[in-house]
């Protein structure tokens, strides 16, 4: 928006040489020609995905290739409520991703507030080795973390275990990042907010319901909408807890799509659109907020 | 309202005494000034009275209770913090609020109670705004009615008008000074700032290094000074003071330097002999304020010669800085004289307020 306005101005002021209205002209071209092959290279795939989705399978590898569909099918859609538990797989994410974001905020404040705040003994070596968690990659701990939940099977009621809701869920929410992103946040508030509030009479429940929670608001919604979009996009986990198709999420129920000998690229592609709809809102609706909250921390104080 | 005493008072962090074995008893009503330089222990004083840090040893009387083990909203205590810590997500009435609330007190009583102390602090207007929307005296205010709405049994202020610019503070003094007038709640109040220490204070406590030097009324304090350090933190620009020798001579004492022979008048100074005797010969400090010298004839006795430095008008005032001896002495003069830099001036002292200090710094009086 920047450049146009520039440029307009540029066009208008003829007082301007013109080899130097040619000159900046060149530079906002180059600058835009070297944007729009990234913008090319991020939303390529996702413009490539529209295509196919609505074409059946014999015209899907015609020559020449269709760009625009000669005709709009949409079988692949009613192909994918009709004969696949999309509607399933898409609740179970929902449920999923909103589960664990929602867990995950609850615990990442309290703790990262205790880390922050209070004073307890063994605090230092307990949030290093919260920290040092954070350099374990997720591969290495699937298979104990799988075992683990497979043996708690026995244990829990059912509640968690291979196959169940809990064993989908728990286990990714715990997030030492956001354990750590919460302390730092925390941190920032002024020691004299907390030091009026117990003069105040405040208890410490109150100083976190009143004052912590309002004033992080901000970095509550960057990470609950990271850890969001996040687990929409997981697919690691959910594949090795859950092997019955009614705990399947969308991810993993589109890869199972996928055969061994026949694939629908057509199925695919339409259940993978459907899929990016609701996150794409999601991360349009909070956008702002996103870039406010992001930015906040950088200008505050 | 309550009379606050403290005995003995000692707050260690780690091997270093912030707050070293101080005692002291704040009637009912007063208003005491504590005052020091930064680091001194007086914000840890008011601290450990609201209860915000633990006492290493000593008791905190709060009328008739010791409060050392009680929480902090049980000392009925209010404090005023520097930076007002207003609760920035809160609207101006809610900020007042937030004790009662903290409280539970029934919903219309705590609007009468906030209603009235917006009132008395005039910012009814502001109820409905942000504290980011106010200006600092607004806050001031603010922070202040928040204090108050409790119907505290003693204010605690810390450095409340140091966010200030120069003219909202002396103004703010003033409002803060009516409004003691008017509740008479026994307040504690720290500063760096020894002009508002002795206008505002019935008393000044000065503290330096954790240790209380001296308390006053702030005329005992700029008077009689105990020592150098409350000598030279006091008054603007501070009490002068010269290294020499205390001499016995056949007619009495004298002070001396290699330029200097000041005879100590006994009577009007009123020191006696036995106050000196001990430092017969010793190194000492005369101290003399910069009001109670004047310029004189260079014959008269006891005058000091020097050249003039810097001359520094200030309104009302003209403060002259003397060279004597590779040391400044500062002369206050009616700003309808005329120095020039450069002169040789014979400066002359008001007997009566000659000081003498010790090599360690006491005043040699008592």
């Amino acid at each position: 928006m920047d450049g146009m306005t520039q440029m307009k101005d540029m066009a208008l002021n003829d007082r301007e040489p013109k080899w130097q209205i040619g000159r900046r002209l060149f530079k906002a071209g180059s600058a835009y020609s070297v944007l729009a092959l990234f913008v090319f290279v991020a939303v390529g795939p996702i413009i490539y995905i529209i295509s196919p989705a609505f074409r059946d399978s014999k015209s899907l590898f015609s020559y020449p290739p269709q760009w625009i569909p000669n005709r709009w099918f949409t079988g692949n859609f009613t192909f994918l409520f009709s004969e696949t538990h999309y509607l399933r797989w898409a609740a179970n994410t929902i449920i999923f991703a909103t589960s664990v974001t929602l867990i995950s905020l609850v615990i990442d404040t309290l703790a990262g507030y205790a880390f922050a705040r209070m004073t307890f003994p063994g605090k230092r070596v307990l949030f290093s080795l919260v920290l040092a968690t954070l350099m374990i990659p997720m591969a290495a701990i699937l298979a104990p973390t799988y075992l683990l939940v497979r043996f708690l099977d026995g244990w829990t009621f059912g509640l968690i275990g291979t196959d169940t809701y809990g064993g989908l869920i728990l286990p990714m929410t715990v997030s030492p990042l956001g354990v750590f992103m919460m302390r730092q946040f925390i941190e920032t508030i002024p020691a004299g907010l907390y030091e009026a509030a117990r003069m105040d009479g405040a208890s410490e429940w109150r100083i976190f319901r009143k004052i912590v929670l309002p004033l992080i608001k901000p970095a509550l919604v960057v990470l609950g909408i990271f850890v969001f979009m996040m687990q929409w996009a997981n697919f690691l986990w959910p594949l090795v807890v859950t092997s019955k198709d009614e705990f399947r999420v969308l991810n993993v129920g589109i890869s199972t799509l996928q055969g061994q000998f026949v694939t629908n690229w057509g199925v695919i592609a339409a259940a993978t659109l459907l899929t990016l709809i609701p996150v794409t809102i999601v991360f349009l609706f909070f956008q702002r907020w996103f870039v406010q909250a992001s930015i906040a921390g950088a200008l505050k104080e | 309202m309550s009379e606050i005493e403290l005995r003995q008072l000692t707050k260690r962090f780690g091997n270093y005494a912030a707050v070293n074995n101080v005692s002291m008893k704040i009637p009912e009503g007063e208003f005491l000034v504590l005052l020091g330089p930064s680091g001194c222990g007086k914000s840890t004083i008011l601290r450990l009275i609201a209860g915000l840090e633990e006492a290493s040893s000593g008791e905190i009387k709060i009328g008739e209770r010791i409060v050392n083990f009680i929480d902090p909203v049980k000392r009925n205590v209010a404090m005023v913090f520097q930076n007002y810590a207003l609760y920035p997500h809160m609207s101006v009435f809610k900020n007042v609020a937030f004790p009662l609330e903290t409280a539970k007190l029934p919903k219309a009583e705590i609007e009468v109670a906030v209603r009235a102390a917006a009132r008395m602090l005039e910012i009814e207007s502001l109820l409905d705004r942000l504290p980011a929307n106010l200006s600092g005296g607004q806050r001031q205010r603010v922070a202040l009615a928040r204090a108050i709405v409790r119907k505290p049994v003693a204010f605690l202020m810390d450095e409340p008008l140091s966010n200030l610019d120069a003219q909202l503070r002396q103004q703010t003094r003033l409002e803060l000074m009516s409004l003691h007038q008017r509740l008479g709640i026994t307040t504690l109040y720290v500063t760096h700032d020894q002009v508002e220490a002795l206008t505002m204070g019935n008393r000044i406590a000065v503290m330096r290094d954790g240790i209380m030097q001296q308390l006053g009324s702030p005329s005992n304090l700029y008077r009689f000074p105990i020592n150098t350090f409350v000598a030279s933190f006091m008054g603007s620009p501070p009490m002068n003071l010269i290294t020499g020798i205390l001499a016995k001579i056949s007619n009495g004492w004298e002070f001396t330097t290699e330029q200097i022979n000041f005879g100590i008048d006994l009577d009007k100074s009123g020191l006696t002999a036995s106050n000196l005797e001990g430092h017969h010969s010793r190194t000492v400090q005369l101290g003399v304020r910069p009001e109670d010298l004047f310029f004189t004839g260079s014959e008269s006795e006891n005058a000091i010669q020097g050249v003039i430095k810097f001359v520094e008008l200030t309104g009302a005032d003209q403060f002259i800085s003397v060279e004597v001896q590779s040391q400044i002495v500062v002369v206050r003069m009616p700003p309808s004289e005329k120095m020039s830099v450069g002169q040789r001036v014979s400066i002359g002292a008001n007997p009566g307020s000659v000081h003498m200090f010790g090599d360690d710094g006491m005043n040699l009086r008592n």
